[in-house]
């Protein structure tokens, strides 16, 4: 076996190219053409898959660029990876060209030198990004320093079924209440699954007396103080869960099915275009709508991220530089294809492209931008993985 | 014709004790017969003779035909052929195929296999599974395959335990009659007094 | 016992290189488990993160739930599996049955599962059938699934074991003479099924301890199934091994390895209690032996072979469920179908899922050929020493499978089809050495000396005698290993890198997406790649044997 991997190792050629600067684009289109970008980014959702094979066809069209959509369960197989290969020198020629991240995850790898760059900030299409009202350079709080190109934006909205449930829940008091009135009818993703952190992170920043003190690193000296509402409303929510929390939906996505099922009435999602997609692909029933919460919710941006040893960098960077084009962005705003929100500055457009977007209908369950209302800032990461910890000794172990 | 086997200064034993303490000389177309209760050592000799001693044994001495050395000499190139209790007919093979097996000219495989089994009365069950043959059938049939392959000796381990008497007498008759005919010198382990009278030659009893 | 030096030397290369490479694998837990990880600058030995590993929230009760479900899950499989085979092998019809178990077999685990939460979930085809009749609505908002005590786990491990054991048994089965036996115990009375789990049950035992040992070391190791049917609050250990590998924060994999050295000890603990369960079960089966009781094991033999179609009635509807699924449109509790019935998905994924068939059949071909060929020369030269290569099914993959990923990587093998392959025959030779240990060694060693007194070469005597003996032990072994191999999922993610796709991969993939559809139609294309060669297997020994009875079991 070590023999044959041995003589078969040999037939791998050498990934030795000097990586192109960004700054002189059109030096990194001429190294681009041909190389084989593999993007692993999360599979889970087959409107992203499709969406991620659109982008394949079209970077494949104008630039050369082969592109491998690795579909992973989860971003961390990435990042195991990458550590991998650093562990065993393998400094050049790495198996992964384009991450999928945000978050802890990039906090994570860029602390440890996981990453290439600064290359954001020089894409063509940055010209286009809209750097004051979106947090496409700060992620969780974590300056991003052009190690991630931003290349869409969320924002926590509620999924409801309007068979059940009449009007909006409006506040996470409103939640608790309904949810105590209608037991086993609600639930979330279990901590630590991202969106289940996510409602853990909302009903914190929704409930503290201080939200300021959020975008500071978790300390000993004042976590109790600081999650103390947290914990009094999810230890009187608990109960009145979904399977009175003795079972959790273990993704998102999941919720989705339990609606279907008429499990529950209820979710959090992060996506405003999710339930939309999800009716049209038959995995929603139509009546289910979207609210926000009135003193506004969380919302972050997705980034796409260069391991420091990818062997496509410059394929990577033209990827992620088609993902910033008004084309890219109009159709991944599409409700009827992705529902994402753009994180393009409508002012920066020109006329026509513009115009695409304003005609873009929101579909069936997607709420207006003004609707959508406040767009709060993420904690600092170490607060998400703080409490999610602490949620799970208190109810993820009884 | 056939040539003397010599078995010269054996000892083997388990775990520094000895089992067995040996030496004999078979001349062609004689039978040995060993005689010995169950454990004496009797099928460890002859898987000591084949070649097939279990490591677990320590063997000393050794095997010989005419002048021929075979104490090193891998089992498939001693030429010493081992009947057992069971006939042990390969079963995915036809009858034919069984037979046909041992040759060693395989250029006039039909004529020989029609000729062995017509040496037996089995004319004809060349193509027919073992499985469907009786037990006395069986036994001519893992005869000829012995015998066809041109041993230079012949072991037999028990060959006619398992027939019954009628039967038994027939069976015994035909091998030992074999083994003269061929010339070959043979060694035939049993605990039945009939088959070592039968067999007219010496007779070692161990344990 | 005269096997020629050549054989002995190439079996030992064989074993000294898995063992290389497993004891990477090892190094690969153990170090970051006392703390040595030098990606975050750790080179200095301590104790610390085994201490954090215990006082990790419900890591006992996760320690002690590894242990509990996969000893139940393995001791009802082993039980359930006897009785049925004492009192279905004197049915005509038994080898029929057979063909039905060996394609629930191949049914890849995951698959499997979900197919089965689908039948047995508070919203599933069960109650829906029943709202239907008394006209409620709501699914009721029970605990069926993941419950704490894991026994929807249990029932899900078990419906997936009992076939693997079967298979292992009847390859046994053909080895002790079974006809005879039966002909002797009738003879002084006994009833069929009671003198069979007397007097052939234990020789059968014997020879399949080694698969139900695997069966052990998975069913406590066990990730997919756990994480579909098992407890999340807290999960089996496997499962919380799995969550501290794949937090974002790097440092917490040190916790993960300590972790999956505990695992390590439940699984010894696991091997011990079942080797005392083994002795104590024999004490009881030999004072039963000895009273002499002639009857009685028929009332017993017809309650599991009830229980046992009942789990496949639940394992082959959770199965006509993933193709439901794969054609539904919008598909609302309590309606027993969906809203409508369309292709769509299929035009949808299904040029996908078939494309990526092409390399996972590769991949499993050249895995379970090759694997296949060296559990012979494993058996044939080293047969002594043949515990290593099972380590591979012993630890969590989660773990142990980075440290491999390294090995390769500092050899500068890239993640290529030929690394998969070899990564995937580390888990496939311990199953086929499983599957053909047994019937290789009952072959009776008579059936060599007569062939090599005959003057035949050992290595022709081995091409003739011993290989067509083996075959229907061989396409067994090979369809396990095929099946093993499609199954493999993060051997195939790691080594593979992304850059090797198998139907496994883009099946698990989806399936965190949790859209019963996608589920349903990999689900179906995976069993399909699994089950195409367990037909072959079935089929091709008798066409080929037609007309040799010797070679038929039973």
């Amino acid at each position: 076996m070590k023999k044959l991997a041995i003589a078969l190792g040999l037939c791998i050629p050498a990934f030795a190219q000097a990586q192109t600067d960004p700054s002189d684009w059109a030096a990194v289109l001429e190294s681009a053409k041909g190389q084989t970008v593999y993007w692993n980014a999360w599979g889970g959702s087959t409107t992203t898959n499709d969406f991620i094979a659109w982008v394949g066809k079209r970077v494949e069209e104008d630039f050369g660029i082969t592109l491998e959509h690795v579909k992973l369960t989860d971003t961390a197989d990435a990042v195991t990876r990458v550590i991998s290969e650093k562990e065993a020198g393998k400094d050049m020629g790495g198996a992964i060209d384009l991450i999928w991240i945000n978050g802890a995850n990039f906090a994570s790898m860029k602390g440890a030198g996981l990453l290439y760059g600064p290359f954001a900030e020089q894409l063509p299409n940055w010209a286009f990004v809209d750097t004051n009202g979106k947090t496409v350079q700060t992620d969780f709080t974590v300056p991003t320093d052009g190690y991630e190109s931003p290349w869409a934006m969320a924002q926590v909205v509620f999924m409801y079924d309007t068979a059940d449930i009449s009007e909006p829940l409006t506040a996470m008091e409103a939640i608790s209440t309904w949810a105590k009135a209608n037991p086993g009818r609600f639930t979330f993703p279990q901590p630590p699954d991202f969106l289940g952190t996510t409602f853990l992170k909302q009903a914190l920043v929704s409930l503290t007396d201080d939200p300021q003190r959020l975008a500071e690193p978790v300390s000993d000296a004042d976590y109790d103080t600081v999650t103390e509402p947290l914990w009094a409303y999810i230890e009187t929510l608990t109960p009145n869960l979904w399977r009175g929390g003795e079972v959790y939906p273990q993704t998102g996505p999941a919720q989705l099915q339990l609606i279907a099922d008429n499990e529950i009435d209820l979710a959090i999602s992060f996506s405003p275009g999710e339930a939309t997609a999800a009716i049209a692909n038959g995995q929603l029933p139509d009546t289910v709508r979207t609210s926000v919460l009135e003193g506004g919710t969380l919302g972050n941006a997705s980034f796409v991220a260069i391991p420091y040893n990818s062997s496509a960098t410059e394929g990577a960077m033209v990827v992620a530089n088609f993902l910033l084009s008004p084309e890219a962005q109009l159709r991944a705003q599409d409700p009827a294809i992705l529902g994402y929100g753009t994180v393009l500055d409508m002012d920066a457009l020109s006329e026509t492209d513009r115009a695409a977007f304003d005609a873009l209908e929101l579909g069936i369950a997607t709420l207006s931008p003004s609707e959508l209302g406040v767009v709060l800032p993420e904690p600092h990461p170490s607060w998400m993985t703080r409490i999610a910890e602490d949620w799970n000794s208190r109810y993820g172990a009884n | 014709m056939g040539e003397t086997l010599t078995v010269h200064a054996l000892r083997i034993s388990l775990d520094n004790r000895p089992l067995l303490d040996l030496d004999f000389q078979v001349p062609p177309s004689r039978i040995l017969t060993i005689m010995g209760p169950s454990g004496s050592g009797k099928s460890t000799l002859l898987a000591w003779m084949t070649g097939h001693l279990s490591p677990a044994f320590t063997a000393k001495g050794r095997i010989s035909l005419g002048d021929r050395d075979l104490t090193k000499v891998p089992p498939h190139l001693r030429h010493i052929g081992i009947l057992f209790q069971d006939p042990l007919l390969f079963p995915h093979m036809s009858v034919g195929g069984n037979i046909a097996f041992g040759l060693r000219d395989p250029s006039d495989r039909d004529l020989a296999v029609r000729t062995a089994l017509s040496q037996v009365d089995l004319d004809g069950f060349e193509i027919r599974d073992p499985e469907t043959l009786s037990g006395g059938q069986k036994a001519r049939v893992a005869l000829m395959r012995a015998l066809v392959a041109k041993p230079q000796a012949l072991l037999l381990d028990e060959p006619f335990s398992k027939l019954d008497n009628a039967l038994r007498d027939t069976v015994r008759r035909l091998v030992f009659e074999r083994i003269k005919e061929r010339g070959i010198p043979a060694v035939l382990v049993t605990h039945d007094e009939g088959d070592a009278l039968a067999a007219g030659g010496p007779v070692i009893t161990l344990g | 016992m005269g096997r020629s030096l050549y054989i002995r030397w190439l079996a030992i290369a064989v074993l000294v290189i898995a063992a290389c490479v497993l004891l990477s694998g090892l190094l690969g837990v153990v170090l970051p488990a006392f703390g040595i990880f030098p990606v975050l600058g750790r080179t200095e030995p301590s104790l610390l993160f085994l201490k954090s590993a215990l006082s990790v929230a419900g890591v006992w009760r996760a320690m002690l739930l590894s242990l509990g479900t996969g000893l139940l899950a393995t001791a009802l499989a082993c039980v359930t599996t006897f009785l049925l085979l004492a009192a279905l092998t004197r049915q005509a019809r038994f080898n029929r049955l057979l063909e039905l178990a060996a394609p629930l077999l191949a049914v890849p685990h995951a698959a499997a599962a979900f197919g089965i939460a689908f039948v047995i979930a508070p919203a599933g085809w069960a109650v829906r059938l029943f709202a239907n009749l008394a006209g409620f609505d709501r699914p009721p908002d029970v605990v069926i699934l993941n419950d704490p005590l894991g026994l929807s786990l249990v029932l899900g491990l078990v419906a997936k074991e009992i076939p693997f054991l079967l298979l292992m048994a009847v390859a046994a089965l053909s080895q002790t003479r079974p006809a005879q036996s039966a002909k002797i115990f009738s003879s002084l009375g006994y009833g069929h099924v009671t003198g069979w789990l007397k007097v052939i049950a234990p020789q059968v035992y014997r020879r399949i301890r080694l698969p139900i040992f695997a069966v052990l070391c998975f069913s406590v190791s066990v990730v997919d199934v756990a994480i579909i049917l098992g407890p999340s609050t807290p999960p089996t250990l496997s499962v919380l091994i799995t969550r501290f590998m794949s937090a974002p924060d790097i440092s917490e994999r040190l916790i993960g390895s300590a972790l999956a050295v505990l695992q390590f000890g439940v699984l010894l603990i696991a091997l011990f209690a079942w080797l005392l369960f083994e002795r104590l079960s024999s004490l009881i089966f030999k004072t039963w032996i000895g009273r002499g009781i002639r009857n009685g094991g028929q009332l017993l033999a017809n309650a599991a072979v009830i229980l046992v179609f009942g789990q496949m009635l639940v394992l082959a509807a959770g199965i006509v469920s993933l193709v439901v699924w794969s054609f539904a449109g919008f598909w609302s509790f309590p309606d027993l179908w969906p809203d409508q019935l369309s292709a769509k998905n299929w035009t949808r994924f299904g040029p996908e899922a078939l494309a990526v068939l092409g390399p996972t059949l590769a991949v499993a071909t050249v895995s379970s050929a090759v694997s296949y060929g060296l559990a012979l020369i494993l058996l044939n030269g080293a047969q002594k020493y043949l515990g290593f290569i099972y380590l591979a099914l012993l630890l969590p993959q989660v773990v142990f499978l980075p440290g491999i990923a390294n090995l390769m990587l500092a050899m500068d093998i890239g993640a290529s089809f030929w690394a998969v392959v070899s990564v995937h025959i580390l888990f496939v030779l311990p199953y086929m050495v499983l599957a053909l240990y047994g019937p290789f060694n009952g072959i009776d060693p008579r059936y060599r000396s007569i062939a090599l007194g005959l003057g035949i070469h050992p290595f022709r005597v081995f091409l003739t005698v011993t290989l067509p003996m083996l075959l229907g032990p061989s396409l067994a072994a090979l369809a396990i290993g095929f099946a093993v191999s499609v199954a493999q999922y993060l051997p195939t993610l790691l080594i593979g890198a992304g850059r090797v796709v198998t139907i496994t991969t883009e099946a698990v993939a989806l399936a965190s997406g949790g859209d019963r559809r996608v589920i349903g139609l990999y689900g179906l294309v995976q069993t399909l790649a699994a089950v195409l060669p367990f037909g072959v297997a079935i089929i091709l020994p008798t066409a080929v044997w037609h007309n040799r009875k010797g070679m038929q079991n039973g």
